[in-house]
């Protein structure tokens, strides 16, 4: 997780993505269009990056070319199938080249788009071994505490702590809406919702390292220095605010 | 007599498509439900005889344990009782399921519906959102070629999983044919 401050690299493809999240909670009628196109900027960038310095490639002018760029991306990451990079052509020659230089009332539907910066995404993690959503997700979280202007998610429902009984669970809605740095910020949230219980230090930390690790609910970023939800944790959390519910 | 069990539910066919459920304590609850039917001119009564061939239960079958996301999917996948953890194939840890060994399944597929049919059976969930299962699905360390959105779609048009709900918001929802290829794949594995 420190990779991104590590390597200014990922810099960039982590602000595309922010570009990306941003531009899909506007009200801009072909943001979907538009999204494929800054999607697919990422990827290239991606590929240059990687090639220059995770494959120490010397790139040449023959790289400026889509066809070979990709065709030596594709020889060193060859534990990616082959459907995943035909998938990406396919955006690639029919729907983006096509939006980019022609047709400029076509777009995508929302799942089609989703399922497209999934395949991107999954490039770039092989690629750079990082979870790449994490990290914009991260990124995001201190863009919204530093600007007012973003549109709340609708996506994250609001779950109200009094209707939780275990304090695990009211600490996984915690750290979820606030990736806090200490304890003492959970307190406040706590206080701030009514909540009744107050952590004391030892007892975080006692919660956060039994539940830490690739199999528990917590991880420590050490980049942005920063508690988060594993992906476990996440799924956890759709088990309390009921994202798996009976008959949707 | 009655010391010996707990009555719970009563279940009554009223007629072909409607089903009573009655919640009862006792014995005489049952007779006085079945006296108001009476009452309400729903008189006859017919037991349906035990159909030839129906499966027989699973040997071992743990018939005490039937809140237990495991004893769940063996009853239903008519596997035996405590198979799954005996063999290292899925266990639930407050309620999330983990599959034990991803790399005994014959390809990333498998090992997604089987993960899809322990949400549904063991967990009672008919459907998963995308972003709750691709949590899941990254805590789960399996190794794959492909990115999950291009794996669901996969599955989707082998009709594993329901194509309207996924195509409307990527809602997963096994069809019935992706939940029969989910109880092959863990009969399979079983008997490996």
């Amino acid at each position: 997780m420190s990779k991104s401050k590590s390597n200014p690299y990922l810099r960039g493809i982590i602000d595309t993505f922010l570009g990306v999240k941003l531009l899909l909670r506007s009200n801009i009628p072909h943001k979907n269009r538009l999204a494929v196109i800054l999607l697919d900027s990422a990827f290239e960038t991606a590929c240059r990056a990687y090639l220059t310095y995770i494959s120490n490639i010397k790139l040449s002018d023959n790289h400026k070319n889509r066809d070979t760029l990709i065709k030596t991306i594709k020889s060193k990451l060859n534990q990616i199938d082959d459907g995943v990079w035909n998938n990406i052509d396919y955006y690639y020659t029919d729907i983006r080249c096509d939006f980019y230089h022609q047709s400029a009332g076509k777009t995508i539907t929302d799942v089609t788009l989703l399922d497209y910066q999934d395949t991107i995404e999954f490039v770039i993690n092989e690629a750079f071994d990082i979870k790449i959503d994490q990290l914009v997700e991260a990124e995001w979280t201190i863009l919204k505490k530093e600007t007012s202007t973003i549109e709340p998610e609708s996506k994250n429902k609001y779950i109200p702590l009094y209707r939780i009984k275990e304090t695990l669970e009211k600490i996984i809605i915690a750290v979820n809406y606030l990736k806090p740095k200490a304890f003492d910020e959970i307190n406040e949230f706590f206080k701030k919702e009514g909540e009744s219980i107050r952590l004391e230090k030892k007892e975080f930390i006692n919660v956060v390292a039994r539940n830490r690790g690739s199999k528990k609910y917590f991880f420590y970023d050490n980049s942005l220095k920063v508690w988060d939800l594993s992906s476990i944790g996440k799924f956890k959390l759709s088990q309390i605010s009921g994202g798996t519910d009976n008959g949707k | 007599m009655e010391n010996n069990y707990k009555l719970k539910e009563l279940k009554i066919i009223i007629r072909p498509g409607v089903e009573l459920t009655a919640i009862v304590d006792s014995i005489s609850d049952v007779t006085k439900l079945l006296e108001d039917l009476k009452k309400e001119n729903f008189e006859s009564v017919t037991i349906k005889p035990p159909e030839l061939g129906a499966p027989p239960l699973p040997p071992n079958l743990n018939l005490n344990n039937f809140d237990d996301p495991h004893s769940k999917i063996e009853l239903q996948a008519s596997l035996q009782s405590n198979s799954l953890i005996e063999k290292k194939v899925l266990a639930f840890k407050d309620n999330i399921p983990q599959l034990l060994r991803p790399n005994i399944f014959g390809n990333t597929t498998e090992a997604l519906l089987v993960l899809l049919y322990a949400i549904e059976v063991g967990l009672n969930k008919k459907s998963i959102e995308y972003d709750a299962f691709k949590s899941l699905y990254d805590g789960q360390n399996i190794k794959s070629g492909s990115s999950l959105s291009m794996l669901l779609n996969n599955l989707k048009n082998s009709q594993y999983i329901d194509k309207n709900t996924y195509d409307k918001d990527r809602t997963i929802i096994l069809t019935a044919k992706g939940a029969q290829k989910g109880v092959e794949i863990l009969n399979i594995i079983i008997k490996k």
